[in-house]
């Protein structure tokens, strides 16, 4: 069995509020692997993204993140990713990692999405610049996912988001915002290729649990969402592989 | 500005920005409601020292309303959910 930890929108500030608290030295008994999905530090500072990685750190599994929009607040996220990297975080924008878990491969294909909205109510790429760069970033993000997830052999594959790929797990925010809080084209993107799990945050008044057109399970994992310090999935019956290598692709 | 003759919908929407600037608090995901002469504000936050900051920085904003403080601060050792997935 492969269990993993997830949970998002940790927001630490450089006072370095202890997020996983208490349970930080348990994960291991509770997970092979964490996966934070996006807006580990309040304003993507420095000094938080430094509180945060004496945290992690201390994390007993391996830790594999991808960044929200609060971490490129202050507009220096490869600074964010590169103090998490440091401690052997391993932040993902637009890539694939292959984990062995005990014999299994675990593929975590990780970005940070963007907004746009959904089948029926969403923007197109029409019209002024600022628009189509809006859309088009998506839509290159979205790209960049379908083609990482096509790459990512492995028995459990799993994709990590900040922003929601559908609208079930915003459900308790305002439906006005929706558009801001996501993108049905990671949802389709997913459903091209396939995949197990899909989890991200963003959505803190949203609702734990959805699913894409395709299937595919959908959690929003958002801390003040869950109320706790990560939610674990655990995956059975899978096929043991004894040859998995963990690895990075660009 | 003072609060006293704004519309509550335009004031709620100005304490929501600036709860997202105040670097003491960059919080973008709580409720902001203004009514009767109080100000409501909900939502989770991570911790008991954000929530008093949320509460200064509307209190700086709106000094002659009353505040509702309904913020709920996140559990710190709360047992973990588990989901299997077959």
């Amino acid at each position: 069995m492969i269990r993993v930890a997830a949970v998002g929108d940790l927001h630490v500030d450089a006072e370095g509020a202890e997020v996983l608290g208490p349970r930080l030295a348990r994960l291991a008994d509770d997970a092979d692997v964490l996966l934070l999905a996006g807006d580990l530090t309040r304003c993507g500072g420095r000094r938080e993204a430094d509180a945060l990685a004496a945290e992690l750190a201390r994390v007993p599994v391996p830790v594999v993140a991808v960044l929200g929009n609060h971490d490129h607040h202050a507009g220096e996220p490869r600074e964010v990713g590169a103090r998490l990297a440091a401690v052997g975080v391993r932040v993902l924008e637009g890539e694939q990692l292959l984990l062995d878990v005990r014999g299994s491969r675990v593929g975590i294909v990780g970005t940070i999405g963007f907004g746009g909205g959904f089948e029926g109510a969403c923007g197109s790429d029409f019209g002024e610049p600022e628009m189509k760069a809006f859309i088009g970033h998506t839509q290159r993000l979205a790209a960049r996912l379908e083609q990482r997830l096509a790459a990512t052999e492995a028995d459990v594959r799993i994709v990590l988001l900040h922003y929601a790929p559908v609208p079930e797990t915003l459900f308790g925010e305002r439906l006005e915002i929706y558009p801001f809080l996501g993108s049905y084209l990671f949802a389709e993107a997913v459903d091209r290729i396939g995949a197990d799990l899909v989890v991200h945050g963003h959505a803190h008044a949203g609702s734990e649990r959805g699913m894409t057109r395709g299937g595919v399970r959908v959690r929003n994992v958002a801390l003040p969402l869950i109320n706790r310090p990560y939610r674990v999935f655990s995956f059975t019956g899978r096929e043991l592989h004894v040859d998995g290598a963990l690895e990075i692709a660009p | 500005m003072g609060c006293g003759s704004e519309p509550t919908a335009y004031l709620a929407e100005r304490i929501r920005i600036a709860l997202a600037h105040d670097p003491r608090t960059h919080e973008l995901g709580l409720l902001v409601s203004v009514a009767a002469g109080r100000v409501v504000v909900s939502g989770t936050v991570t911790s008991a020292t954000r929530s008093r900051d949320v509460v200064t920085v509307v209190r700086e904003l709106c000094p002659d309303l009353e505040i509702q403080d309904d913020l709920r601060v996140k559990a710190a050792d709360a047992p973990p959910d588990s989901e299997t997935v077959t």
